[in-house]
This record gives C-alpha cells, sequence and structure tokens, in this order.
C-alpha cells in the first residue's frame, strides 16, 4: 500500500473529484497529521460531530486577544463576526441577526423571496432554454439578502459582483486574493455613507439592527459593521447560490429517473436539498484550531494545532449511511426535515454535516433551504418539463484546502 | 416556559444560554434549567432565548 500523499489535496484531481481521497481518509486513517499542510484532518462522521459539538477545545477562531495574530488583517471579508471564535461577542452579534434568518422573522420575508424569484423569471423572457447560473442561482440569493440588509435595490448588479469576488479572494492564488481585496476597497467606500445614513435614519431591515446593536453600551465600530455586511453578502448570496446549482446538477445529470419523481411531488425539493448537502454539500470542510491538547482515536493533538474537519467526508461513512456513494432522495437513513444546530432529531435518523453543528452552525440554514426550495419549484413551474440541454456535463468543481473547496458547476443549460 | 409540542430541538437555547437551558433527561425536548427568574440577567437570557428560538417554543411569563 503507497503512503498517503498529502500533495493531493493541491492537485486538479482533488478539485474534481476528492471522494477517492476522503474515502482513504476515512478508513484508514481517520486522524491523519498532514505534515505538507502543517495541519490534522478528521474525516469519521462520528469524530467529526464530536468535534463540532466540542467547542471547548475545537475554537473556530485563530484570533486571540493576547496572540499573534492581528484581528481582521488576513480576511478579505475585513473584521468579522466568526474570528471571535467562540466568545460571548461572537454570541451577541450572531444573535443581533440570527432571529431574522429562522421562524417568524424569515416567514415575513418570504413574500420579498418569491417576489425577487419572480422577477428573474420575468427577465428570462420567453425563450425555452436558460443557463441556470448565470441567470438565476448568482443573481438570486445575493438578491435576498441585500434586500434584507436593506441596501438599495438599483446597486444589486454591483453586489452580484462583488459577492464573488471576495469568495474569489479566499483562493491561495495571488491574483485572486488581489480581486478579493479589490472588491473589499471598494465595498469599505461604498458602505460608509449608507451606515451613516442608517445611524440617523433607521429603518426596518437587519442593516439598522446592526448599527444600533449595543453590547455593554457599545455599538458595533463601522469597520466591524462593514465586516458584517460583507460576511452577511457573502455567505448569504454565495453558498445558496451554489446549493441551488448543485441540487439542479442531481436532478439534471446524477438522478434524472428521481427528478421525474420531483417534477410529480414538488415537496420534495425538501428532500433534494437534504441529500445535497449530505452527498456533496457546498462545503465540504471547517477548520478549528485546538484550545488545549486532546487525544482523538489514540492520537495526540498538540494546543493550537490546525484542524480540518472532513464533513464532507463524514457524511459518505458507511458506518452511518447504507450506500453512501448513491445519491438517493428517498433514502430512509438521512433525516430529511430541517437542520438544526443540535444534530439531534426527533426521527432519531443522523442528519447530515453540511451546515456544521454547534457553536458556529449556519444561521442560515433555514433560509437557504427555504429560498432553494421555493426558487426550484417555481422554476419547474415554469418549465414543465425540464431536461438538460447537452447529455454530457462535465460535472461540479471544488476549490482549495483552504477554503474548503465551494462545489459547484460552472454552468447548467436546459431546456424545456 | 417551554412548550414540549414545539420545540424542534433546534439547539439554539442550549447553545446560547447554557447555564439556563439544557435537554431533558431523555434528550427528547429541551428545559429550562432556572424556572423562576431571579434579576434582570435571567431576564434577558430568557427574553433572546424566545427570541431565537426557531420553533417559538420558549415564552416568559408572569406569575
Amino acid at each position: 500500500m503507497k503512503p498517503f500523499d498529502p500533495h493531493v489535496f493541491d492537485r486538479e484531481e482533488f478539485e474534481v473529484d476528492p471522494f477517492p481521497t476522503y474515502e482513504r481518509l476515512r478508513e484508514e486513517l481517520p486522524v491523519f497529521r498532514d505534515r505538507v499542510h502543517n495541519r490534522w484532518i478528521i474525516s469519521r462522521y462520528e469524530d467529526v460531530l464530536a468535534a463540532f459539538r466540542d467547542n471547548e477545545s475545537f475554537d473556530r477562531a485563530l484570533y486571540e486577544p493576547d496572540g499573534l495574530y492581528e484581528f481582521g488583517s488576513g480576511h478579505p471579508f475585513g473584521p468579522n463576526i466568526l474570528e471571535y471564535g467562540n466568545s460571548d461577542r461572537h454570541r451577541w452579534m450572531r444573535n443581533i441577526v440570527a432571529n431574522q434568518f429562522v421562524g417568524k422573522g424569515l416567514n415575513a420575508f418570504i413574500p420579498v423571496i418569491e417576489q425577487i424569484v419572480e422577477e428573474l423569471i420575468d427577465r428570462h423572457g420567453d425563450s425555452r432554454e436558460m443557463e441556470l447560473v448565470s441567470e438565476i442561482s448568482t443573481q438570486f440569493p445575493i438578491r435576498v439578502i441585500s434586500n434584507m440588509l436593506g441596501l438599495p435595490r438599483e446597486d444589486e448588479p454591483r453586489f452580484v459582483g462583488w459577492y464573488q469576488d471576495l469568495i474569489a479572494g479566499l483562493s491561495p492564488k495571488a491574483e485572486s486574493v488581489a480581486r478579493g481585496m479589490r472588491a473589499r476597497d471598494e465595498m469599505w467606500e461604498y458602505f460608509g455613507p449608507i451606515i451613516d445614513d442608517r445611524r440617523r435614519n433607521p429603518g426596518d431591515d437587519l442593516l439598522t439592527r446592526l448599527v444600533e446593536a449595543e453590547l455593554d453600551g457599545e455599538s458595533m465600530s463601522d469597520d466591524e459593521v462593514k465586516g458584517f455586511i460583507a460576511l452577511l453578502l457573502a455567505a448569504g448570496g454565495d453558498t445558496t447560490d451554489k446549493a441551488i446549482a448543485d441540487m439542479w446538477f442531481h436532478m439534471l445529470y446524477t438522478r434524472p429517473d428521481q427528478f421525474e419523481d420531483v417534477k410529480a411531488e414538488p415537496d420534495l425539493w425538501e428532500h433534494v436539498f437534504a441529500e445535497m448537502m449530505r452527498f456533496d454539500p457546498v462545503v465540504h470542510a471547517q477548520t478549528r484550531y485546538t484550545t488545549e491538547e486532546i487525544e482523538v482515536r489514540g492520537k495526540v493533538l498538540p494546543r493550537r494545532a490546525m484542524v480540518t474537519l472532513y464533513l464532507a467526508a463524514g457524511n459518505r461513512d458507511p458506518r452511518v449511511f447504507a450506500d453512501p456513494d448513491t445519491f438517493d432522495i428517498h433514502r430512509t437513513d438521512l433525516h430529511m426535515g430541517p437542520e438544526n444546530r443540535s444534530a439531534k432529531y426527533r426521527s432519531d435518523l443522523p442528519g447530515h454535516l453540511g451546515f456544521g453543528v454547534g457553536q458556529h452552525f449556519c444561521m442560515g440554514y433555514r433560509m437557504a433551504r427555504q429560498e432553494a426550495v421555493i426558487a426550484s419549484k417555481r422554476l419547474v413551474e415554469l418549465m414543465g418539463d425540464p431536461r438538460p440541454k447537452y447529455p454530457e456535463h462535465a460535472g461540479l468543481r471544488g476549490g482549495f484546502p483552504d477554503t474548503g473547496g465551494f462545489r459547484a458547476p460552472d454552468e447548467l443549460w436546459i431546456e424545456w | 416556559m417551554i412548550d414540549a409540542g414545539s420545540c424542534v430541538m433546534s439547539g439554539e437555547c442550549i447553545y446560547n444560554h447554557p447555564d439556563h437551558f439544557d435537554w431533558s433527561e431523555d434528550g427528547s425536548v429541551a428545559e429550562v434549567l432556572r424556572s423562576v427568574i431571579e434579576g434582570e440577567d435571567d431576564l434577558r437570557h430568557g427574553e433572546q432565548a424566545a427570541e431565537v428560538c426557531p420553533g417559538a417554543a420558549i415564552s416568559v411569563v408572569d406569575g
């Protein structure tokens, strides 16, 4: 047996199909010291879940008040909530907006979500073919989140460009980082006057909540508000964009047989969402830093070790899901209902790990599912009987080990 | 108080307010650890938890 070569993470084969690598790690090297990238890798479902839950030992942020890392310095998103790790400040900042993405706050916003889908569909016109990525998925979630923030609707085309630049900035390639930082500079300038205006003229939107929120009598600095906006635009725009494209890719190419079931019973889009988040989620990995020396499966991880949790490898763990490499919207061993941050479900079924679990569980989880399902249902209504325009597709592509490799198709042509 | 029927086990209250909420013994529902509100701090925790609960299962009541 050849020793495992961590250079595989930097090769194109991993970008195209990381699953053989995940399988090798999960089955043979479940706790792996990757000396090339100076990190540890955890890949079994049980271990990834345990690490997500153990917020005491596995922190999200590199930043510590007494540490070497300067706050917000290394990130194209600027100073943002994630860099506060597991602190009370993170908790406070998260909850300024979290309740708008779930429950009553979200329900009140659903008419706007529906309206934005309608506008994009109207814009498409009478043609009976569509490139889904450029016409819908990259246009839709960013408009939802910028609308929620209360940003001017006429500037939406700029937000579409910016969020894609910010995400590109997460790449290790120098020209991509420069692209991200350029967008950051433009955004910082753009948002200054808007923030000033909201401080004077509060409205009924997320931006007003951000500028008005106070912790111990202090509100956020302009830089913190800008970092928060950048994170919401990038996270709210990009991940749901890719979730929609990935769901459609699997229906058009992976399981056209099950697409017939979904066309007949549109509520099954909920299952498509859940199974996509298990089978090949948008985000494959999350980074943590150990706060103390900790033992996992007999290996000792030192304090402040970087740890990559390959949740996408855990999602294919045969110890948890039968026939894990098959995409199946009817599988009975996955919790298909709404996700939660505790990973305990009344159904007693295991959930996917695609949104993380615990302290940093995705706060947009409910909104992402709602957007993806609402848009997909509406598109099928419009198209009637959508099918792939081309019989072959190059498949999903991912990115880089340090960003988690956001997975999506470059383009997706549909005709009806 | 928590309405057991509305609890969707999202875990929001437990992660955000670990001193005030935990899982019930059999893990089937969240429960309030300190059901009597003593002072402003408890009240703040209760109100925040009620606001972010996706199931709208938590309420702060008089009496």
